[in-house]
């Protein structure tokens, strides 16, 4: 080797590496980037509509979005209020995550490829909800009694729900009971005091509300079912990865103790997640699925 | 040593019976004629250390505060008679007026003048509250060009339609604070709108002055619609009727309630009003009348019950009188001492007469039932005095030195009314031993009779059983001891009540007043007072009250001045210029057609939201807004079915309303423009009612549970101690003063322990015989309490005196039988229970008689007393006549003959 040679070496060694250097470089910025997330919460029967709730769900996903430690805007949200717009954006392979009540999840998990990764703590401080069949005074004391009968509420979009989950251990539901949806709870109730032929199903906060009624006392609640899991956060369709999965889980199990995230909680009626409880949730299938056949 | 005392005595006694006797009359008579100058104090306040604290700042407040412990006046229809708020409210007015003419009452507080809240509604109503009905009316009724045009009823409607919407689409289904009261507000609207469509005329009638209505009483507080103190239910008007002089004194408290009666039914007569008392004032008066009723009526059967005793227990009627005689000069030796020592008796100590001849008796029994059974084999008076004196008076001497050692351990009670009973009850204690060592002996010597052949009515009975008590010592010891076990187990956790007014007689008419006022309204009878210098503590003592759970309110000044100068002024001047952008325009009648509309649409509004509130659980909002809702769906089926001739009444009350509607703005604007209250233009009744002579500034906290409930009463002092250190009222001294009771009782009962156990050593220098003469007590004592579980009887303040009763009760009896044992134990525990078993069976019936007619008082602490005496007395008495002697004998510490 020639003293140029060397000397070209010697500089030539630098601008390799430097090279080298920007190739690293040049091959980190081709790495891929993390794919966003949209997360997608549905609660048919419920109030709001998705403008009057998109404030809040902006807020949802800034929140979720810091405690996973991912990027600010690598997480959107959006809330439906009806089953079929939530079907269908759940639908799109832009939608990763679900937070769905548990009928919802029930009727669909198979069809849109729901994952269960947490399951939602409600104000009340409770994983669990306890629907409760209010009907008309004096008038119904079993299952069959219902021959022939109107059974309304919010989970009836989910029929099988009602009859599996919700009243499975009270009894047998006559095939002659028509499970109706309605969100005007109020309006089946007073029809129920007026004397119809119709039983509404509440959750826990409205049997709650229940007594303060004028009608109340023309009212009874006859059934009630088992705790049951009141809302779960899913992944959708296998679209997350099992890292971001378990990031999301451990983030989202934290949030309850950060304090400026309380205000959010809050507006959605939540206190945190807790962990799934697996057995719960798949006594709540089987009895969905005998209830389905 | 105390043998050669004894000696002494009974030398001295029988070489000079005679002047024994003299002496002791004229000292009988001297010690009357000093007790008669004894004084009676009745005040609360001598039952308390002179230095104690609590009563030391109560009668600080007392010096400037006349009202701190008002007489109530419940005023309420004639039975069987309806009647009127305003009759009752007009009664108030006569009576209060009667009232303070007089010269024993201060002032009487009962009305709040409405016509003075009127002028200053805008600056006494929150800041806050104002700014958000500006906020909220502005919401309502403004149409963006800056001014507020306030058209008809269906317009109204509309309004409210409108807002309600835009709430539920912004989705402002969140509770704000205050929602449920603005949904509540909603509802009474409501109702009202409702109330118009009904009877326009008659609504328009009754609601005369708009601002009248705005500021009056919302309808269950504990303020009639023209201001006057009342019930919630407004069934029962209320007045407070402070004294001029507050002392507690009950003369003066008698003197008080009496004024009062007597102005009551002079002024109230002819109107269909009847009327009751109560108070601290009242409930005392009640209590000591009812225990001087008892009194009279009780110890007229104790004396008939142990008169004849005692002619039934002794063979000769003259020797029971000799024994009365006895026991009256020991008393009588006692109240004179009373004078020497203190110079007066509370109502603790008047106590010590009934305790002094429930134990005093015994002196005199036993000493005089030994010489009956000795006269019966001596025909010379002397022998048989001696024989008996020598047989009974150690005995009687050690009892009594127990039992005067027990009380004087009282005196060390911190509570004065105890601790001085300890004093003349103990020195009491010993008098009556004086006069049984001295007077009964020298009596019997000069008026002994000779026994006669014939027994004694009580020996009939108790000479044969005497033989029988003692077939079966084992059974009876091993049963005894069985039943003892249990009853102290089970009377462990007999509870100790501090309730006084589970003491009174069931019915008196201040429990009954009480429970009405303490259960209707949002009055108390006895509060907690606070007191400051300037009104920025007065907002800081508010303020601490605030929140406080077992506060139920905190009632000063501030009710009736703005809340602050600075936020108010900027409040008010809201109100004015909200005020000024508003006009009330004479719009034409909607017509009906355009009022069902708008009803219906405020009803599908309401609708909306209650459905909304109901699905997301927001339950404080479901019921108000609901009842809107009724009263939307209530007034649109009127309307709707109303005939036309309902539109010109409509229409005219509509106008009407407008009217007054204007002269309400006016009202408001000059309000508004008025200077805001102060102190210095406070009404006089309010400034007399807030404020101390010295000017400074009462607070009045109002508990909400029972006082009379022990852990409410604890929570209740801690709380106004938070509000200020220096919270002072009935709670915080009754409170204090049942510690000192309980607390000092404890102490008491174990330095009285040690000391008779002290003496009993001295006296028998046996371990096992100093045992053996508290079995009678021991066991006395946990049958009694063993007794109380059973029958559901509990300690109260009242029957707490009986226990030392019961201890030197049971005490006298144990020494009296091993001092008998020891003397006669050979010739066979039947001997003794022939002799000294006698005494005590007739001692201890007397006892019983004597207190167990207090059982029959109406004042049921009296009775409680009445009853353990008897319990407790009949335990120790059966303890030690059946359980010591079969003890004894099942042991082979003693032969059955």
């Amino acid at each position: 080797m020639t003293i140029q040679s060397m000397r070209t070496l010697k500089f030539t060694l630098p601008a390799v590496l430097a090279l080298q250097l920007f190739g690293l470089t040049g091959w980190g910025s081709s790495l891929p980037v993390p794919s966003p997330h949209h997360l997608v919460a549905c609660a048919p029967g419920y109030p709001g509509t998705t403008q009057q709730a998109q404030p809040t769900m902006d807020a949802f996903a800034a929140m979720v979005s810091a405690v996973a430690g991912w990027p600010q805007d690598r997480l959107t949200a959006e809330y439906q209020q009806t089953e079929s717009g939530g079907v269908e954006r759940l639908a799109e392979p832009a939608s990763t995550l679900g937070l769905v009540p548990l009928p919802f999840f029930l009727k669909h998990e198979e069809q849109l490829g729901f994952d269960p990764i947490a399951q939602v703590v409600q104000r009340n401080g409770s994983t669990s909800e306890i629907w409760s069949l209010a009907a008309p005074a004096g008038r119904v004391s079993a299952a069959g009694d219902l021959e022939g009968w109107e059974l309304a509420g919010i989970p009836a979009y989910a029929p099988a729900f009602v009859r599996g989950p919700v009243l499975g251990a009270w009894g047998r539901l006559p095939d002659s009971t028509r499970i109706t949806f309605s969100r005007r709870v109020l309006a089946a109730l007073r029809r129920a005091s007026a004397g119809e032929a119709i039983a509404v199903l509440l959750d826990s906060s409205q049997a709650a509300a229940l007594a303060s009624l004028p009608s109340a006392e023309r009212l009874e609640v006859v059934a009630t079912s088992p705790p049951l899991p009141a809302a779960l956060l899913v992944t959708v369709g296998g679209r997350v990865s099992s890292d971001d999965a378990a990031r999301l889980l451990d983030g989202v199990l934290r949030v309850h103790t950060v304090d400026r995230f309380a205000e959010v909680l809050d507006t959605l009626r939540l206190v945190g997640f807790e962990e799934l409880d697996s057995e719960a949730l798949q006594h709540a299938r089987d009895a969905y699925r005998a209830a389905a056949r | 040593m105390l043998d050669r005392v004894l000696r002494r005595i009974e030398n001295l006694v029988i070489a000079h019976p005679r002047r024994v006797v003299g002496v002791a009359a004229l000292v009988s008579l001297g010690a009357l004629a000093l007790g008669s100058g004894i004084e009676l104090r009745t005040s609360r306040a001598e039952l308390v250390a002179e230095d104690d604290p609590e009563q030391l700042r109560w009668e600080q407040l007392r010096q400037e505060f006349a009202g701190p412990d008002p007489l109530i006046i419940v005023l309420e229809p004639a039975a069987g008679r309806p009647v009127e708020l305003d009759v009752l409210q007009e009664a108030a007015d006569v009576l209060g007026a009667a009232l303070e003419a007089r010269p024993e009452v201060d002032y009487v507080f009962y009305h709040l003048e409405m016509d003075w809240l009127l002028e200053n509604a805008v600056h006494l109503a929150p800041p806050a509250q104002l700014r958000r009905a500006v906020d909220q009316l502005e919401g309502l009724l403004a149409d963006g060009t800056g001014s507020i045009v306030l058209g008809g009823l269906a317009d109204l409607n509309d309004r409210v339609s409108a807002q309600i919407e835009r709430a539920l689409a912004s989705g402002a289904v969140m509770p704000s604070s205050g929602a449920s009261d603005e949904a509540a507000r909603l509802s009474a609207l409501l109702r009202a709108e409702h109330e118009f469509l009904a009877d326009p005329d008659d609504f328009v009638a009754r609601h005369s002055g708009l601002l009248l209505q705005l500021v009056r009483p919302p309808r269950d507080s504990s303020i009639t619609p023209d201001g006057y103190l009342s019930t919630r239910d407004q069934m029962f008007v209320l007045l407070l009727v402070s004294p001029t002089d507050a002392d507690a004194e009950l003369a003066k408290q008698r003197r008080l309630v009496e004024t009062v009666r007597a102005t009551a039914d002079r002024v109230l007569q002819g109107l269909p009003v009847a009327y009751g008392l109560t108070g601290s004032p009242a409930m005392n008066v009640e209590e000591m009348a009812s225990i001087r009723r008892d009194s009279q009526v009780t110890s007229g059967i104790a004396i008939a019950g142990v008169g004849l005793l005692a002619m039934l227990a002794f063979r000769r009627r003259r020797h029971a009188l000799l024994g009365l005689i006895v026991l009256a000069m020991g008393v009588a030796w006692s109240i004179g001492a009373v004078r020497l020592e203190l110079g007066y008796l509370n109502m603790i100590t008047t106590a010590m007469v009934p305790i002094l001849v429930g134990i005093g008796i015994d002196f005199a029994v036993h000493p005089i039932s030994q010489y009956e059974i000795e006269r019966h084999d001596t025909r010379d008076r002397r022998t048989a005095v001696q024989a008996a004196f020598r047989k009974t008076s150690g005995a009687v001497v050690v009892s009594a030195l127990t039992t005067s050692a027990a009380f004087f351990c009282f005196s060390f009670m911190e509570f004065r009314g105890f601790s001085e009973l300890g004093v003349v009850a103990g020195g009491g204690v010993l008098l009556c031993l004086l006069a049984a060592l001295f007077v009964l002996p020298a009596l019997l010597l000069l008026r002994g009779e000779v026994a006669s052949n014939r027994m004694a009515p009580v020996d009939r009975f108790w000479l044969p059983a005497a033989g029988r008590l003692l077939r079966h010592p084992k059974v009876v010891t091993t049963t005894a001891i069985a039943v003892t076990v249990v009853a102290a187990w089970a009377g462990r956790s007999v509870p100790l009540s501090t309730s006084l007014i589970d003491l009174l007689p069931p019915g008196a008419e201040s429990l009954r007043y009480l429970e009405i006022v303490s259960d209707e309204s949002a009055i108390s009878a006895y509060v907690n007072i606070v007191v400051s210098d300037d009104l920025e503590q007065m907002r800081e003592f508010e303020r601490r009250a605030r929140g406080s759970e077992v506060i139920a309110r905190f009632e000063s000044v501030l009710d009736f001045l703005p809340e602050s100068t600075e936020t108010t002024r900027a409040a008010v001047g809201r109100v004015g210029e909200f005020l000024d952008r508003v006009s009330v325009t004479d719009a034409p009648w909607s017509g009906r057609s355009a009022l069902a509309g708008s009803i219906e649409r405020l009803e599908q509004a309401l609708g909306d939201a209650v459905e909304a509130a109901f699905v997301t659980g927001l339950s404080e909002l479901v019921g108000p807004l609901e009842a809107a809702r009724l009263e939307a769906e209530r007034a649109h089926t009127l309307v709707s079915e109303a005939s036309k001739v309902a539109d010109a009444a409509w229409a005219r009350g509509e106008q009407t309303m407008r009217e007054r509607l204007r002269d309400l703005i006016d009202q408001i604007r000059a309000s508004a423009a008025a200077a805001p209250p102060s102190i210095d233009t406070l009404p006089q009744h309010l400034r007399t009612r807030f404020l101390t002579d010295r000017g400074r500034y009462l607070g009045f906290i109002h508990p909400t549970d029972s006082i009379f409930d022990r852990r409410a009463l604890g929570r209740f002092n801690r709380a106004s101690f938070e509000v200020s250190a220096n919270a002072i009222g009935f709670p915080v001294l009754f409170a204090a003063h049942s510690r000192q009771i309980t607390s000092g009782f404890g102490l008491t009962l174990v330095t009285g322990s040690l000391l008779v156990l002290l003496i009993l050593g001295l006296d028998l220098r046996s371990v096992l015989h100093m045992a053996l003469a508290l079995v009678p007590v021991g066991v006395g004592i946990a049958w009694m309490l063993g007794l109380m579980r059973a029958f559901g009887l509990s300690f109260n303040l009242a029957n707490l005196v009986a226990v030392p009763l019961v201890l030197g009760v049971g005490i006298d009896n144990g020494v009296h039988m091993i001092h008998r044992y020891r003397l006669e134990g050979n010739a066979g525990m039947t001997v003794v229970l022939s002799h000294t078993g006698r005494a005590i069976l007739v001692a201890s019936l007397t006892t019983m008689v004597g207190f167990g007619s207090l059982s029959l008082a109406s004042h049921r602490g009296m009775a409680s007393l009445g009853v353990l005496l008897f319990l407790g007395v009949g335990a120790s008495m059966v303890a030690a006549l059946v359980v010591l002697p079969n003890l004894l004998v099942a042991f082979g510490w003693a032969q059955r003959h």
